[in-house]
This record gives structure tokens, C-alpha cells and sequence, in this order.
């Protein structure tokens, strides 16, 4: 509404546009190292089934709406809002409560170890105390909050302050990419009206390509219109909002190398056929279905393979597990990074 | 009142007619074209919205939701549970793939049997290819030590269908759906395990050649599956056959690469070695087999845990 004349954007709007979302500088550690997602910036996981891409997904927005502290426990999260859309019904509510409550005990664990045996095996604990430290000085009941910290929350407390998290996630069940678009639509009220939801996460997009393709008929260009639709509403949570989108997606067909087996599927019209982003990469993604504009508004791009390396030469520790390599494989340089999951969520090996 | 003027206006469009397209169509334009005040346009999107658009849950109250209908229900196999961490969960489709005679109706007449023993509640068990038999879940339930007033509870509350074409199925599942969401208004007792046995069976035939249509019904299957499993809390398993991959060893479940995403869970049931079976058909002998989690939201997946068939149906070895 506010493309066409300055003058039609609302109050709410403008100040949704020009005052500040949370940043998300704390997703530094994980997937992203340094080049940390920004507002407006759009990042994609593509990968097939069983690549962890919903567990990405759900391991960012936990890291998203844990505040950065509680208590005296530094949780390290950003403490924004998240709106999940959820086109497959993929998202587990058990998983993120898990996630979350490991999360969180764990900061309580090592803060109450390194108080009690009065040494500090990682840097930031150190610093949490000091802040602990400075901060309790500065208070007058220090004694008081000194008491509060050397017992442990309750399990009880925990699992309260866990459901005041859970409030900023808000989720979306699709089941039709008309429904998909609606949404997308609506989207706009409700990030115009509050400014604390900074994340959008949609797992997954390609999931309703084929009932498109169905109902489109001979029509291929139905399918094309209803994409460029999508992208261009995301778009504009995108830049009006100043909105941070995670998009999972799934190739939609087989590899064109990897087809000397079997009959070929039915591929795409030339039209609308993936525009590969590495034309030179010895190991081509799979195909997609990407129309152009995705490209366009497209920041970051992250494949997640299975790994293929034997897992035992690794570290005997993880020989139960399966390990994943996410590469960044836009824009370049290449970073690839190996990870597994486990009870506490993703954990990257260095 | 607000309806009736929708209706009015759906026709005076000219070229809007799909809700898609006048939400994506610029208001002001809109308005000119069909000479529609602009506040009346933004009221229909508005009445738009709140008719098309899913109604968000927030995370606290899904938490809560979940915490009050999520059942765990044991498999009938201890080394099983445990890998799936506990059992089947009532929120969640699982799917158990494996070769020829690697188990899989045992499995499931197995959870079937163990389930309506403990349970109040019913067991739809959906059968495609006829591997249905109630004498084997008879003799299953009387080797764990059921007394025979237990069996006949019990087999009352395990309802089979049999279905051969996917229509059928889609239909049958809408038909719990509807039943599902009038809520426990009679006494019976409502259904709280569907078991689709096999859905390879019905969808194999379709898949292949026009593969637009055969995609587009499996996605409908997968839609329909998993709103009986996620939003009316009801476990939900299905068995799927397996196909060669690329290499020898490499084995994938049918059904293509759509389908690899939609069930939550992922049961792989093989033979632990190849060469230890017999040329015999001997089903209820104790060839070691094994099943590996490949898939899993919840655990970590890679592990294995392996089972014989015996007369109690899926056991630990």
C-alpha cells in the first residue's frame, strides 16, 4: 500500500519502518559466524529431507526469543519476537520446549559451577560473573542476591519463565499456497503493530509446488504467478519492515547429474527451471524451482548435505551421530561448516 | 449483511476473482476499475484476511495444548521404544519403511494389539494389501499373557478397513477428521491410532508417467495424515516399501523425493545380514532383524535397535 504515494503510509507504519527491531547479532556463534543475518536480509537452507533444516530453524528461534538475560543467569539470547510459518506441520512444540529448557539449565549449571569451584573453563562465564559481580556491588541488597543466586531456580520457576518466552513465537499453519499468501499478507498489520517481532521463519516453501502445478493444469505459468506473488509480498515484509526471513526449502527435483539412472523426472519448462547459483561448482545443487526474482532479493544461501565422511575418524564421541555440513554457498567466498545435533541443539565443530 | 455485499462486488470485478488476486492487486487501481470506494475495498481485504488466513497460535498456548493431548503409546518392543524415545507420540506420523518381509506388518499388528490391550480407546487400522489378521493378533495378544475376556476387549476396539485405492482412503480419513473434530459428543470411545499398512501399495500405481497428478494426490495423502496426527492429537503410522538408491547398499523409501519429508519419524527396517535368512518363509522365526531411526525431530538419529518376530509379535532379541 505505501509503493504507491508517500502519503498513504499510517502512523504505525512509519514508526515500524524507522524505529529499531532487536538485532540479531547473537546468531553470530552459530551458522553464521561474522556475517550475522540483518533486518531486511533474507537467508535460505536448502537441503533434502532429514538435512536438520527444521532443527536450524528451531534452534534459531529458541536463540531468538530467549532474552538475554534472566535473572542473573546471562542466557545470551536476543529476546524477539518470532512468527513461524509452518507449511508442513513440522514444527515440534516438544523439540523447542526441550531445546529450550537444556538452554537454560545448562547457562544455571555452569554459572553455579564456576561460582562454586571458583574456576572458569570458558571466557564468557567469566565475564557473566563479573557482570553478576558489578552488578551486585552496585545494588544494595547484595547479600539478598547473593542468596538468590547461589540456589538454583526451582524446576517449576524454569518452566514458567520458559512459557513467558514462548509467547513471543507466534505460529502459522498453512495448508494451501493461497493460504501461504494471505498470510504473508496479513503479516503486514501485525509487524506494523509491534515492533518487537523482528524474525520470520517459513518451513517450507516449496511445499505446495506440486498442488500448484496440479490445479495450474497445462497452465505453467499459473505456477509461475503464484511465486512471483509470494516473493514479492516477502519482499515487502522484507524492506517496509525491516523483517529477517529464514526460508527452508526442498529441491524439487534430482540432481541433472545424477540422472543417468532411472527415468528422468519430469523436469521444469526451461522457464522455469533453476538458475544455478555456481555454474563452475564441480558438485551442482540440486534442482530447484527458483524463479528470478528470488535471486534478486535473495542474502544468503545455505546448502546442508549429509556428510559423507566416515564419522568415526572424527571424534569417538560423536560416532552415534549423524554429522551435516552447511555451506554458505552465497555469496562467496564458500564457508563450510560441520555440524551434528544432540540433545542441546546444534553443535559445531570447529 | 457484509457477505451478501462481497458477493455483489465478486461479480462487478472485472478481472479480480480469485481471493489470491485481489489481495495482491493494488487497492487504489482496484478501485478505479471498478468504481468501488477505497475504504470498502480495504474492508473487504480486511474480511478477506480474516476468512483465508490461518489463525496464529501463540508458542505458550501450543505448549499448553500439547502438554494436555500429547500421549506416548507404547510399540509392543522395549528396544523400539527406546529408541523412539518412549513410543509413539500423538503428535507425530511415523513411518516404518522397509524390504519385503522385513517386518513391517508385524510391527505394526504388534503396536496394534499392545495398544488395545492398555487402551481404552480405538485402533483404525487401515489394510491395503490384506495383511490383516486378526488370528495372529490374536495369538500375540494370548502369548503376552492376555486372558481371553482381555482379547475379546480388546480385538473389539481394533477396527480394520480395507482399502484399495487412494480415494478411498482420502475419503475414509476425512470421515475420522469429521468425526474427530465433533468432538466426544457420543460415548464411543474415539479413535487414538490410525495405522495405514501399506500406503506404498496404494500410491506406487500412481506415481510415475503424469507425474503432476500422482504428486499432487500424495501431497493431499501427506496434508491429510498429518492434520490427523498434529492437530487432533492421534498417532498416525504408515508403512512404506523401499527402493535401490544409487549404490548397492544404498536403500531409500519408495515414494520419491516429496515424500521423503512428511513423516516426522522414520523407522528403516532390514534384516541384520542378508545371508542369515533362509530360503523359507518362516516369519515367526527368530532371524535377528533391526530397525534404525533415520529420521527423527526429536532424537538423534543414526541409531539402531534390533528385534526378532516371535509368537508375541516384535520383541527384543
Amino acid at each position: 500500500m505505501n509503493s504507491m504515494a508517500g502519503g498513504s503510509e499510517t502512523g504505525a507504519q512509519l514508526f515500524a519502518r524507522l524505529g529499531s527491531r532487536p538485532s540479531l547479532k547473537a546468531l553470530q556463534n552459530s551458522l553464521f559466524g561474522e556475517v550475522y543475518p540483518k533486518p531486511g536480509d533474507l537467508i535460505e537452507l536448502s537441503g533434502e529431507s532429514g538435512t536438520a533444516k527444521t532443527e536450524i530453524l528451531m534452534n534459531i528461534t529458541v536463540s531468538c526469543i530467549l532474552p538475554l538475560e534472566w535473572k542473573t543467569y546471562k542466557l545470551g539470547g536476543i529476546g524477539t519476537g518470532v512468527v513461524f510459518v509452518d507449511t508442513q506441520c513440522q514444527f515440534s512444540m516438544l523439540r523447542v520446549f526441550s531445546l529450550l529448557e537444556k538452554r537454560v539449565t545448562r547457562c544455571i549449571a555452569s554459572s553455579h559451577s564456576s561460582k562454586v569451584h571458583g574456576k572458569c573453563s570458558e571466557q564468557d562465564i567469566q565475564t557473566v560473573d563479573k557482570i553478576v559481580n558489578s552488578k551486585l556491588e552496585d545494588d544494595g541488597h547484595a547479600t539478598d542476591k547473593v542468596k538468590e543466586h547461589s540456589c538454583p531456580p526451582t524446576a517449576e520457576e524454569i518452566e514458567n519463565f520458559i512459557k513467558t518466552c514462548l509467547e513471543k513465537l507466534l505460529i502459522f499453519r498453512c495448508n494451501t499456497s493461497q493460504q501461504l499468501l494471505v498470510t504473508f499478507h496479513s503479516l503486514e498489520t501485525l509487524f506494523a503493530n509491534s515492533l518487537d517481532i523482528s524474525v520470520l521463519m517459513v518451513d517450507n516453501w516449496s511445499a505446495f509446488y506440486w498442488m500448484d502445478r496440479a490445479s495450474a493444469g497445462n497452465h505453467l505459468s499459473q505456477v509461475e504467478t503464484i511465486q512471483q506473488r509470494m516473493i514479492s509480498s516477502l519482499e515487502k515484509l522484507l524492506r517496509d519492515y525491516h523483517i529477517t526471513a529464514f526460508v527452508a526449502k526442498r529441491p524439487l527435483f534430482k540432481s541433472s547429474v545424477k540422472r543417468d539412472k532411472g527415468p528422468p523426472t519430469s523436469g521444469p519448462s526451461p522457464s522455469l527451471s533453476s538458475s544455478n547459483l555456481q555454474p563452475d561448482d564441480p558438485k551442482p545443487s540440486n534442482q530447484d524451482f527458483v524463479s528470478k526474482d528470488w535471486n534478486r532479493i535473495l542474502s544468503q544461501k545455505f546448502q546442508i548435505q549429509m556428510s559423507e565422511q566416515p564419522i568415526s575418524t572424527i571424534s569417538s564421541e560423536v560416532n552415534l551421530q549423524t554429522l551435516f555440513v552447511a555451506s554458505r554457498i552465497f555469496p562467496k567466498p564458500v564457508i563450510t561448516k560441520t555440524f551434528f545435533v544432540s540433545e542441546i541443539g546444534l553443535n559445531f565443530l570447529s | 449483511m457484509m457477505r451478501q455485499k462481497q458477493v455483489r462486488l465478486y461479480i462487478s470485478f472485472c478481472d479480480a476473482l480469485t481471493v489470491s488476486d485481489i489481495i495482491c492487486s493494488d487497492v487504489e487501481e482496484l478501485a478505479r476499475k471498478c468504481g468501488i470506494s477505497y475504504k470498502v475495498l480495504l474492508s473487504i481485504r480486511k474480511v478477506l484476511f480474516a476468512q483465508c488466513a490461518p489463525i496464529p497460535i501463540s508458542g505458550a498456548n501450543l505448549y499448553k495444548e500439547v502438554i494436555a493431548s500429547v500421549a506416548i503409546l507404547p510399540t509392543g518392543c522395549q528396544s523400539i521404544d527406546k529408541l523412539l524415545d518412549g513410543g509413539f507420540y500423538t503428535c507425530e506420523l511415523l513411518e516404518v519403511a522397509g524390504p519385503t518381509r522385513s517386518g513391517k506388518t508385524q510391527f505394526c499388528l504388534t503396536a496394534a494389539a499392545s495398544f488395545a490391550t492398555q487402551s481404552s480407546q480405538n485402533v483404525l487400522y487401515v489394510d491395503t494389501t490384506g495383511g490383516f489378521s486378526p488370528q495372529r493378533l490374536q495369538e500375540i495378544m494370548a502369548k503376552k499373557g492376555c486372558t481371553l475376556q482381555v482379547i475379546r476387549e480388546a480385538l473389539k476396539k481394533i477396527q480394520c478397513k480395507q482399502v484399495f485405492d487412494i480415494f478411498e482412503l482420502l475419503e475414509l480419513l476425512e470421515d475420522i477428521r469429521g468425526c474427530l473434530e465433533q468432538g466426544q459428543e457420543d460415548d464411543r470411545p474415539s479413535v487414538r491410532m490410525v495405522i495405514v499398512d501399506s500406503v506404498s501399495a496404494l500410491m506406487a500405481p500412481l506415481l510415475g508417467g503424469n507425474q503432476v497428478d500422482g504428486q499432487a494426490l500424495l501431497h493431499h495423502l501427506a496434508q491429510a495424515l498429518k492434520i490427523l496426527s498434529v492437530e487432533f492429537y492421534t498417532a498416525v503410522m504408515v508403512t512404506n516399501n523401499v527402493v535401490q538408491g544409487d549404490s548397492a547398499e544404498d536403500v531409500k523409501p519408495a515414494l520419491g523425493r516429496s515424500w521423503l519429508g512428511v513423516p516426522h519419524s522414520r523407522l528403516m527396517l532390514r534384516y541384520k545380514t542378508a545371508n542369515s535368512l533362509p530360503g523359507g518363509g518362516d516369519y515367526c522365526g527368530a532371524v535377528e532383524r533391526c530397525a534404525t531411526l533415520v529420521k527423527s525431530q526429536r532424537q538423534p538419529t543414526g541409531r539402531y535397535a534390533p528385534f526378532v518376530i516371535s509368537g508375541k509379535g516384535v520383541t527384543d532379541s
